[in-house]
């Protein structure tokens, strides 16, 4: 596990991590013990900071609690099946093997739950992807900077990437597959803050190269024009 | 400890925690301590949660209204904080880390959760063009109530370095990320981050906390 890893106890502690930053130290919490231990103790040191900012509150806040809690249900101690928790479970069961090699996908992953609501069907078949745990990984040729990835299972991929740059507003980024030589445009995109999570439209298997290229956005994408940027093969 | 996570306790936990909250649910109030107030809680004493709240209203609200700001959004934030702590008693488990702490931690999550999700309504409106990038760090706490363990914080604060002490307090108090503070202190992302924990390594000493 890298070092850098651990220096997130403290922001976390605070609440100072950023969505997909907490996501991805969650995940790495699950895996190790001292960093459990550590983050349990500063959180518990911060709580003492509330100390510090007591203020006598309104006589309305206890009355109207009082009369809620009257009518509010306590949870089951077994706790109730919330489908999101048990989704990150799945992420956090995916990540163990490899959390550290894995963090691009897990920050891009973060990324992803955050900004693709309303594409609920497409991101679970993301989700079932990064989670299968026979999925495969093959990190794709990028430039320096850039990390990306391809996870595939069952014929489905999602490529993964992290420090993209990024492009002006009448370009897009164009994923092709290549088969046989022939390649087919498998999708577009536009990273978000240098990162892009994207299920691949088309089948991948054995034998099957992928290719990005910067592309102009109106174009018929029949074929690459821009330089490949990040290229690897499925094997 | 993450206040979400399951109870893990399994059944022979359950009947130590059983016979733990026979035996002190006979002691009045005073001598019970926040976590045997909250097992009280988790079985639906209305009565223990009245009590709980006395005795930590005022912290919960207060640390609210500090990272708020605004009285009436801090008190509704307090009073969701509050309801969760309610709702998610009966699944608090004592073995991993004491009922002040995680009825504060659920306090600052909601309380940062309404700061950001303010500031991203705030952003996507346009109605505030750039982050507020004021560096007013709060001098902390005015009329606060002259208690011992406050002293004690403000003299744990007072033994970080400055910079130590200016993350941890942007960051707890103003709900800040550590990607922010950077920012606002022009200071690098790593230094940023080790301070805070390091920081909160200095404090947790100078307090004793133990789980």
């Amino acid at each position: 596990m890298n070092a850098e890893v651990h220096t997130l106890a403290g922001p976390y502690a605070l609440d100072a991590l950023p969505d997909d930053e907490r996501r991805f130290f969650e995940a790495h919490l699950s895996q190790c013990d001292a960093c459990r231990e550590e983050v349990g103790e500063l959180r518990a040191t911060a709580a003492r900071l509330a100390d510090d900012a007591y203020e006598t509150p309104p006589a309305s806040l206890r009355e109207n609690l009082l009369s809620a809690i009257d009518r509010t249900r306590q949870d089951s101690p077994m706790g109730a099946v919330n489908p999101v928790r048990s989704r990150d479970r799945r992420m956090v069961r995916w990540l163990a093997p490899a959390a550290a090699a894995l963090a691009v996908v897990a920050v891009a992953l973060g990324a992803l739950l955050m900004s693709t609501q309303g594409r609920a069907d497409q991101q679970q078949v993301v989700l079932d992807v990064l989670a299968d745990p026979t999925a495969r990984t093959v990190a794709l040729d990028a430039p320096e900077g850039t990390q990306a990835r391809l996870v595939w299972s069952d014929g489905r991929a999602v490529f993964v990437a992290d420090g993209l740059s990024a492009v002006p507003d009448d370009q897009l980024y164009a994923l092709w597959l290549i088969r046989d030589g022939q390649p087919a445009i498998a999708g577009t995109f536009s990273p978000e803050a240098g990162r892009v999570t994207h299920l691949v439209d088309g089948e991948v298997g054995d034998g099957v190269a992928v290719g990005v290229t910067v592309e102009p956005a109106g174009s018929a994408f029949d074929a690459p024009t821009g330089d490949i940027l990040i290229t690897g093969e499925v094997a | 400890m993450d206040p979400s996570a399951p109870n893990r306790s399994n059944r022979s936990d359950g009947r130590r925690a059983t016979r733990h909250l026979r035996s002190v649910s006979r002691r009045p109030v005073a001598d019970q301590t926040d976590t045997d107030l909250l097992l009280r809680v988790a079985r639906g004493d209305e009565a223990a949660f009245a009590a709980l709240y006395d005795r930590l209203g005022g912290r919960v609200y207060g640390l609210a209204r500090r990272v708020i700001r605004d009285p009436a959004q801090a008190e509704e934030v307090a009073q969701e904080a509050l309801l969760e702590v309610w709702r998610r008693a009966p699944r608090f488990d004592a073995e991993r880390g004491d009922a002040t702490a995680w009825i504060l931690t659920i306090t600052h999550r909601r309380a940062v959760d309404r700061v950001r999700s303010e500031q991203a309504s705030r952003n996507r409106d346009q109605v505030v063009a750039s982050r507020d990038t004021t560096r007013d760090v709060d001098t902390v706490a005015e009329e606060v109530e002259q208690r011992f363990e406050h002293e004690q914080v403000r003299e744990a604060l007072g033994g970080l370095t400055p910079l130590q002490r200016e993350v941890i307090e942007l960051a707890y108090y103003r709900g800040h990320t550590y990607r922010e503070v950077a920012e606002l202190l022009d200071t690098p992302l790593g230094t940023v981050k080790t301070r805070m924990r390091d920081g909160l390594i200095r404090l947790r000493d100078a307090l004793e906390v133990t789980l």
